[in-house]
């Protein structure tokens, strides 16, 4: 069975509204989408109401959602909408810098810190996990989705872009800082530094 | 140190270093849960909630669109012509052809079926087997299950 | 000064409830406990109706089970689908007579896997999640329901007698909270007499047949390979089956292996799309798709991509 007839099919059933088809796009992607409104809002239950959210919109608005992007581009765009609304009514602050760089014009200009360490070194036990964890959750509102849809989606920067409306420039510089802090937070693991607490990243 | 980088093939080529993917898979390496039955039947429920609201709205939307560009009385007179005349076009409970579920989904279906049929029965007869045991089509071959049924 | 001393009650109130929760976790470890070390010493003969339930809803039959410690006999009363089966299990092997056959069918037993999920479930974390309530009567005798919500992997309700540590009634639930089947006693006689019960299965006549045999008549049938998993593995070949779907030629075995674990092995006559499957395989649950001499083998199961993968390995023919 071809693949993407498999899905265009049952996209179109979703378009239509169909619940039963729904129910099976809901299977597709609700641990990848509540994964990523997870890492974005922090609170647990925040992100169970944020995902139920994201799905019901989903539902209400498939008979519009045109094909111009993908469904799975869509989906996130819905997420990532409900999750910095979310942020702004628990009235987030945004964090303080602690990294520099411009990225607003694509031309970026990034000061990179040289942190030696080796991470063929590094298996992912739960403790390593629960410092990643912590360190995406330190970063700010505009790299964290950048890293999760690159990174964990495996998106295209020309997807991100798209998703998010910012140039592709941009989307590469928020990369690479959200990973040269993580691999900071790392450096300090391993280390055995105190893992930072939440100073932040910030654009 | 500190590097600067200031053009678009230097941020490529920073984003190939081995540390920055090395990050990279440990990023994707991070588990995804996922979530408990109790979340999955609250969104289930308003899904159908929802579905509810969009068949009326269908209904609502069909007699409403024919009388837009009339006046009231002409709209009226439409939509009891309308509702009288062609009442089976309403979708009142539209249930769009069931496409047949891809062989991957039913590969997952049927692992989680064979986890679950012991979990039931135990040492008693299992689902597949009460299937295919009661059904009188399949009598001759028994491993024949029609199990993407269950 | 009010506000300044509410923040204590409210302390020992969340303190409280969370030891409550606790305390209720584990009554309801307890009681899986005694169930389970009771398994291989409980003698009953009782009746109990089963039920499946699926999409097209649900099919109840009825079983009159005796157990006498590991030994275990199920029939099936006059005027039933499966009347003239009978199951047997032994603590080493199953076995499974069909009437109409005049077969007996020979597979690893299964009476104490549900027992294994248990005894994982309150050695994991995962036991705060059980609780415990009263369940009413079951078969005229008092109840207590231990309920689990899992959160990776599917839910039960079990109505524990207290006295017989017996799961009298129990439900299953699948992933998406939906009831999978159950059964419930009805009648339950813990001082039967088991003079003339025959718990070994021999039946004149009767041809026995292995899962590999079942194997290679479906392969025979389907014109697919009889691709298996070798027993180095430490996997048992539990079941084989076919579906009857005209778009889907495929061979279905069950395997595992003595610590419970859990593997599919698919032999299928189409291709399928690997990033399709670890697209719907939910939870714990991995896959591992490749081709043998041009056929199409996928493994599935609650173990790492990584073990699939090398497992895969081990499938000959």
């Amino acid at each position: 069975m071809n693949d993407l007839a498999t899905e265009s099919a049952l996209i179109d059933r979703c378009r239509k509204q169909d619940p039963k088809a729904f129910a099976d796009f809901i299977d597709l992607y609700q641990a990848r989408v509540l994964g990523f409104v997870k890492r974005m809002v922090e609170n647990s239950e925040d992100a169970a109401d944020v995902t139920q959210e994201v799905f019901i919109r989903a539902y209400q608005n498939f008979h519009r959602f045109d094909q111009r992007s993908s469904v799975r581009t869509w989906l996130f765009r819905i997420a990532h909408n409900l999750c910095i609304d979310r942020a702004r009514k628990t009235d987030r602050r945004l964090k303080t810098a602690s990294l520099s760089y411009s990225d607003e014009d694509g031309d970026e200009v990034i000061d990179v810190q040289d942190t030696r360490w080796e991470p063929e070194t590094m298996a992912l036990d739960n403790e390593l996990a629960t410092v990643i964890e912590r360190g995406i959750g330190e970063l700010s509102e505009k790299l964290r989705p950048v890293l999760l849809l690159h990174d964990r989606e495996d998106m295209a920067y020309e997807e991100i872009a798209e998703l998010l409306q910012i140039p592709v420039g941009t989307v590469k510089s928020r990369l690479f800082l959200a990973r040269a802090h993580l691999q900071q937070v790392l450096t300090n693991y391993w280390n055995g530094d105190v893992v930072p607490s939440r100073k932040g990243v910030t654009s | 140190m500190k590097e600067r980088m200031n053009s678009r093939h230097d941020l490529d080529q920073l984003l190939n270093a081995e540390a920055q993917q090395g990050v990279a898979k440990l990023v994707r390496d991070l588990k995804d849960e996922e979530p408990d039955m109790a979340w999955r039947a609250a969104l289930s429920s308003k899904i159908m909630e929802q579905s509810v609201a969009v068949q009326r709205r269908r209904k609502f939307n069909f007699f409403l669109k024919p009388a837009s560009g009339l006046a009231l009385a002409s709209c009226l007179a439409l939509v009891v012509v309308v509702s009288t005349q062609r009442p089976q076009t309403v979708p009142s409970n539209p249930a769009p052809a069931v496409a047949s579920a891809s062989i991957e989904k039913l590969i997952i279906d049927e692992h989680q079926n064979v986890a679950y049929a012991t979990d039931v029965s135990g040492v008693g007869l299992a689902q597949p087997e009460a299937n295919y045991e009661r059904a009188p089509r399949v009598a001759d071959d028994p491993i024949l299950v029609d199990f993407f049924q269950l | 000064m009010t506000c300044r001393w509410l923040p204590i009650p409210l302390s020992i109130a969340i303190v409280s409830a969370a030891v409550a929760q606790g305390s209720d976790a584990q009554r309801a470890a307890d009681l899986i406990r005694a169930y389970i070390n009771n398994q291989s010493k409980t003698r009953f003969h009782g009746e109990r109706e089963v039920t499946f339930s699926g999409s097209k809803g649900s099919q109840s039959h009825v079983e009159v089970i005796r157990k006498d410690g590991v030994r275990v006999r199920v029939d099936f009363p006059a005027g039933s689908p499966f009347e003239g089966q009978i199951i047997v299990e032994n603590g080493k092997e199953r076995r499974h007579y069909l009437p109409a056959r005049n077969e007996i069918r020979i597979q690893p037993v299964r009476s104490d896997r549900f027992v294994q999920r248990l005894k994982r479930l309150i050695q994991s974390s995962d036991v705060s999640r059980l609780t415990v309530t009263d369940g009413g009567e079951v078969a005229g005798m008092p109840t207590q329901m231990v309920e689990f919500r899992g959160q990776r992997e599917p839910g039960f309700k079990l109505w524990i007698e207290p006295k017989s540590k017996l799961i009298v009634k129990r439900q299953i639930y699948g992933p998406n909270q939906e009831i999978i089947g159950g059964y419930t006693f009805r009648t339950l006689n813990f001082k039967p007499s088991f003079d003339g019960i025959d718990f070994g299965l021999s039946v004149p006549g009767a041809k026995t047949t292995r899962p590999s045999d079942e194997l290679a008549r479906a392969a025979s049938k389907l014109g697919l390979p009889a691709l298996q998993l070798d027993r180095s593995t430490k996997f048992t070949l539990e079941f084989v089956r076919t579906p009857e779907r005209k778009e889907a030629k495929v061979i279905i075995q069950g395997y595992f292996r003595a610590d419970d674990v859990q593997v599919t092995l698919f032999i299928l006559g189409q291709d399928v799309n690997p990033e399709m499957l670890k697209r719907f395989a939910k939870g714990p649950v991995k896959t591992y798709a490749w081709k043998v001499n041009g056929v199409q083998c996928v493994l599935t199961g609650e173990v790492g991509e990584e073990e699939l993968q090398r497992l895969s390995t081990q499938v000959k023919a």
